[in-house]
């Protein structure tokens, strides 16, 4: 019998062993292994330092961004299973892609919910990134050597918006139709507008080539393009040292150690902590000043604590897509426009900008804008050379003094941006006339 | 650490939980819950909770239908008393022993519109906002009776509500504007021929209790029935009903499929009751009622007691003013006269029914005594278009074109001796103004002017208008002012043109039709339209008339004095208006 249990001992380990290369204990060696010889190496180090999983440090808004893209692929890849992108008028008089709208409303067990989970991480996503980026800059963490990796992440920032868009024209309800139309008539006005425009849609106007076209880059160019640049992004950030901050942090207040749980020394060098000299990063020396006691495995408290942030944004998207369904009107009709026409909501600053003026407002504006923010670090850059007003730039930290003129710019920017979202959300009505939320009802879109 | 675990246990508990309820409310349908409602009150033991559905074919499409899941008791007797959604569908067609209609087979969306497909009651019943046909209830969803029936000799059982919606679309006179395939041709509103298939009912209902709602700028007028919701539910039916993509054609319509009847009973010998009747709106002796001028105009009766509609002028007197001839043109085409009015064109009147109106409109002679004072004839003759404040406000002054007179302008009450009483005695050609000299003695004409002289001009000083005469072509003495020395010339339409798209074109427009872009940000009154070949042409509308009022602005309007033009520019503008309207007038 014994033997029995001791064959069965064996075959356990053998089989534990060939998915694992690690024990579960708390030493250094075992904590370092997890990390090291699984495939989280690839996205986590086997050691951070301490102030990384600070919530103040980054409030996890890149991360959850990140995580809304991973719900995103998984909902829209189980919503591909019952979509067709076709305008085509099915037997039951509706266009097919309206129609399969309606049988995941009606008929696909589930289905409903998916498109609310779909639909609510996409806008989650538009959002939770330009907090990000706000974060990043008021942290000033977009300098010292990250300046490149900004400019991806404004990339992606702008993928992000495109992708929400193109799949807002995907259910071709008349939200779907209009807020789509609206968006590209804007481009018209740009220079070379117009030819761009015609090759996203494929014909003069929105219509069933568009919708193809929309729809092969909503499910596929677009994310396997954001796919790759996001894994640049992160490369970008561990090469970098991990998240951006200040040279000396031995000041800071930091998780007390405990909070990291337990790490048993099981080396013959009893007294020294030789786990230490793991950190050898190329081109730096071995880390042996006062920052190595700052250094922490990241197993279990990081993994923990980004395990935390995902199954808060899965819980807080499912009591959303719960609750509020996603919005469906009357299938696509391009005869009768609704009244206001309101593009998705992060287009409607721009939309409520073109309403005082189409080249200026719609082009130069926010032209200025987006190419301004995106080479933002090289301004600050240049003008620190050429007028030599060279600021200490301090990294990771929140506001810092030097830093005040830019980050009010910054947050002035964002704060111009967001009251014209809300002007043209929820003070437009028929005919763009100015309307109060509390007297009128908001119509005509925008989410 | 543990701090941390909690934290990941709870939120993976609430993950689960949440997740868990999205599970419970896909599972969770209502229809389960009147299905077990609905076998419990049957005492049914053996049952089984399914989805009820019903496709039913039609030569174009295929409607899925689930309403009977929820609905599940419409074809069952035994159903009769139970609460919605379970309770049995009354019957259609009154008076059979079995309904034809059998909803195993035809399912519900075929009447009720909604849709369904969808098992929630919102989106079932198309509650969700923008959904292009919601739920038509009750009598309503007659509207679709037509979406398979035939109406043979226009009445369909059981579709009375639409029948009635059919009648009152004729004696309300909708049809004299509004075209629908087979029944009227008029265009002068949009075509209702698919109004049911682009419009939901309740648009419908709107667009009649408030025409300017849906379409701002609508020329409709708010008719006086708008108020009785019978009224307008019943219309609201049956244009509801107007759908150009019909489920059966005339090879399948379950009950004969025969054409409407185009040419409908006429009347074929004038008599004063036709015209009545047809005044009314009301049959006449089998014949189809298509008239309803009361909608619009008002009338008399021999007491002085008033009654019609208030969008058109009163018609007691016209006869008498305008003649029988150019009341049957009028009818016939209205802008042969009065180039602006929105009065729709009646060109499929026969002779013997327009002779039969004009006989009705002859019987009709109320008068004022011959001492009657100042506010009496005001009060009966003027008030409807010139208002009780003499504003130029009364009750029919906002469908015509051009605007009655306003003579709470003092300016221009005091300017105008002689043109005031002419315009009175022999009325203003390409207007609503007729000529009263029929009517009134010039004893009363008097009195009226001095009635409306005194109101208008109490408590305002005197005004006192210059006073210019025309300039005689080639008159030595009479020299351009402007460029002095030169002798004005006959003027010249072609430079005329370029100074009125100089000057002009902001209020008067483009084409001189008083439709410039300023216009519309004037008030009472208007920019005159200077291609109303009518009006220009009439003896009062002479040149000297229209070189003061270039010269000098019109008192107490919107138009200002041009006196920085020279009298050459003056009369070559006055040339170019006038080569328009004999243009207009060929």
């Amino acid at each position: 019998m014994n033997e029995l249990i001791e064959m069965a001992k064996e075959f356990g380990t053998k089989l534990y062993y060939s998915f694992f290369r690690h024990r579960l204990d708390n030493t250094g060696l075992t904590k370092s292994k997890i990390m090291f010889s699984n495939v989280l190496l690839h996205i986590q180090p086997v050691k951070i330092h301490k102030r990384s999983v600070k919530f103040k440090t980054t409030m996890g808004l890149g991360l959850i961004t990140f995580y809304l893209f991973l719900i995103l692929s998984v909902t829209g890849i189980l919503l591909m299973f019952h979509y067709v992108p076709s305008t085509a008028i099915g037997p039951d008089g509706l266009p097919d892609a309206y129609s399969r709208m309606l049988n995941l409303r009606s008929n696909v067990f589930w289905g409903g919910f998916l498109r609310n989970m779909h639909r609510w991480a996409a806008h989650g996503m538009v959002a939770f990134v330009a907090l990000h980026m706000l974060r990043v800059y008021l942290a000033g963490a977009h300098r010292g050597g990250r300046e490149f990796n900004w400019v991806i992440g404004c990339i992606l920032g702008l993928l992000t918006v495109f992708l929400s868009y193109t799949g807002y024209l995907l259910p071709w309800d008349q939200l779907a139709f209009w807020g789509v139309k609206v968006g590209t008539e804007i481009a018209k006005i740009a220079p070379g507008g117009a030819l761009i425009r015609g090759i996203l849609l494929g014909d003069t106007d929105v219509g069933s080539e568009a919708l193809i076209r929309f729809y092969v880059l909503h499910v596929a160019v677009l994310p396997a393009v954001m796919g790759f640049l996001i894994a640049v992004h992160f490369f970008r950030i561990r090469k970098d040292g991990g998240l951006a901050k200040p040279a000396d942090t031995s000041k800071e207040k930091q998780i007390p150690d405990e909070e990291f749980g337990e790490v048993k020394n099981n080396s013959v060098f009893k007294s020294a902590r030789s786990y230490k000299l793991v950190e050898i990063v190329k081109g730096k020396e071995p880390k042996v000043n006062e920052e190595v006691d700052q250094m922490m495995f990241a197993w279990p408290k990081l993994i923990v604590r980004e395990l935390i942030v995902l199954l808060g944004v899965v819980a807080f998207l499912s009591l959303i897509s719960v609750l509020f369904d996603a919005p469906l009107e009357g299938p696509a009709d391009p005869n009768h426009p609704t009244n206001p026409s309101k593009a998705p909501w992060y287009f409607l600053g721009l939309q409520e900008l073109v309403s005082y003026h189409g080249f200026i407002g719609g082009i130069v504006i926010p032209g200025i804008l987006a190419a301004g923010v995106m080479v933002l670090p090289y301004i600050e850059i240049f003008f620190e050379s050429f007028t030599k007003t060279y600021r200490k730039n301090i990294p990771g930290v929140w506001f810092a003094k030097e830093r005040n003129l830019e980050n009010a710019l910054f947050i002035g920017m964002y704060l111009f941006m967001l009251s014209l979202i809300i002007i043209g959300v929820y003070f437009r009505g028929q005919n763009w006339d100015t309307i109060y939320p509390w007297v009128h009802e908001v119509t005509g879109g925008g989410h | 650490m543990i701090k941390d675990y909690r934290i990941l246990f709870i939120l993976a508990l609430a993950g689960f939980v949440l997740l868990g309820a999205s599970l419970f409310k896909a599972f969770d349908q209502d229809f389960t819950k009147h299905q077990k409602n609905y076998y419990k009150q049957l005492d049914v033991e053996d049952y089984t909770v399914e989805i009820k559905q019903v496709n039913v074919k039609t030569p174009g499409k295929v409607l899925i239908d689930r309403c009977q899941s929820c609905h599940i008791g419409a074809s069952n007797p035994d159903a009769a008393g139970f609460e919605p959604p379970l309770a049995a569908h009354p019957p259609i067609v009154p008076g059979v022993e079995k309904d034809p209609h059998d909803f195993a087979k035809i399912g519900c969306v075929v009447c009720h519109d909604g849709s369904g497909r969808d098992l929630d009651i919102h989106a079932a019943h198309g509650e969700l906002h923008g959904w292009p046909a919601p739920l038509l209830k009750g009598e309503i969803a007659q509207a679709n009776c037509v979406r398979c029936h035939a109406m043979e000799d226009g009445t369909l059982a059981g579709a009375e509500h639409y029948v009635k919606g059919q009648e009152l679309f004729l004696e309300k006179a909708c049809w004299g504007c509004h075209t629908i395939a087979g029944i009227s041709s008029s265009s002068q509103a949009p075509e209702l021929t698919d109004a049911g298939g682009k419009f939901s009912f309740d648009y419908l209902v709107e667009s009649m209790v408030d025409p300017s709602a849906n379409i701002a700028n609508s020329k409709m007028p708010t008719f006086g029935w708008v108020h009785d919701e019978e009224t307008v539910a019943a219309i609201a039916t049956y244009l509801k009903g107007q759908q150009k993509d019909r489920l059966r054609s005339a090879d399948s319509a379950p009950i004969g499929y025969i054409k409407p009847k185009s040419d409908l009973a006429r009347i074929d010998s004038p008599s004063v009751a036709a015209g009545r009747s047809l005044f009314a709106g009301a049959p006449y002796e089998g014949s189809v009622a298509k008239g309803g001028c009361v909608n619009c105009h008002a009338i008399r009766n021999s007491d002085g007691d008033l009654a019609g509609g208030n969008i058109g002028p009163e018609l007691t007197w016209t006869i008498r003013s305008r003649g029988s001839k150019y009341v049957k043109e009028h009818i016939v085409n209205s802008r042969s006269h009065v180039a602006d009015s929105i009065m729709p064109t009646f060109k499929d009147y026969n002779d013997a029914e327009l002779e039969s109106l004009v006989s009705y409109l002859s019987t009709l002679d109320y008068k004022l005594g011959s001492k009657t004072d100042g506010p009496k004839l005001y009060d009966t003759y003027c008030v409807s278009c010139h208002g009780e404040d003499l504003n130029g406000e009364g009750k029919i002054a906002a469908m015509l074109d051009p605007l009655p007179r306003d003579f709470s302008k003092y300016q221009f009450v005091a300017s105008y001796d002689k043109r005031f009483k002419d315009s009175i005695r022999d009325g203003v050609k390409g207007t609503a103004m007729p000529a009263w000299k029929d009517i009134m003695s010039d004893q009363q004409i008097e009195t009226l002017v001095g009635f409306i002289k005194d109101k208008s001009l109490s408590g305002h000083d005197g005004f006192r208008r210059m006073e210019v005469t025309l300039p005689a072509i080639g008159d030595k003495e009479r020299q351009d002012y402007r460029n002095k020395g030169l002798v004005v010339e006959a003027g010249n339409p072609e430079d005329g043109h370029e100074a009125f798209q100089k000057f002009c074109t902001s209020c008067h427009g483009k084409l001189a039709n008083g439709k410039g872009p300023n216009a519309y940000d004037l008030e009472h009154p208007l920019p005159r339209n200077l291609i109303n070949a009518a009006f220009m042409n009439q003896a009062a509308v002479n040149d000297a008339r229209l070189y003061e009022s270039i010269l000098l602005g019109v008192a107490g309007t919107p138009m200002p004095a041009h006196d920085h033009l020279s009298d050459q520019t003056i009369l070559d503008i006055i040339a170019f208006i006038r080569a328009n309207t004999t243009e207009e007038a060929k």
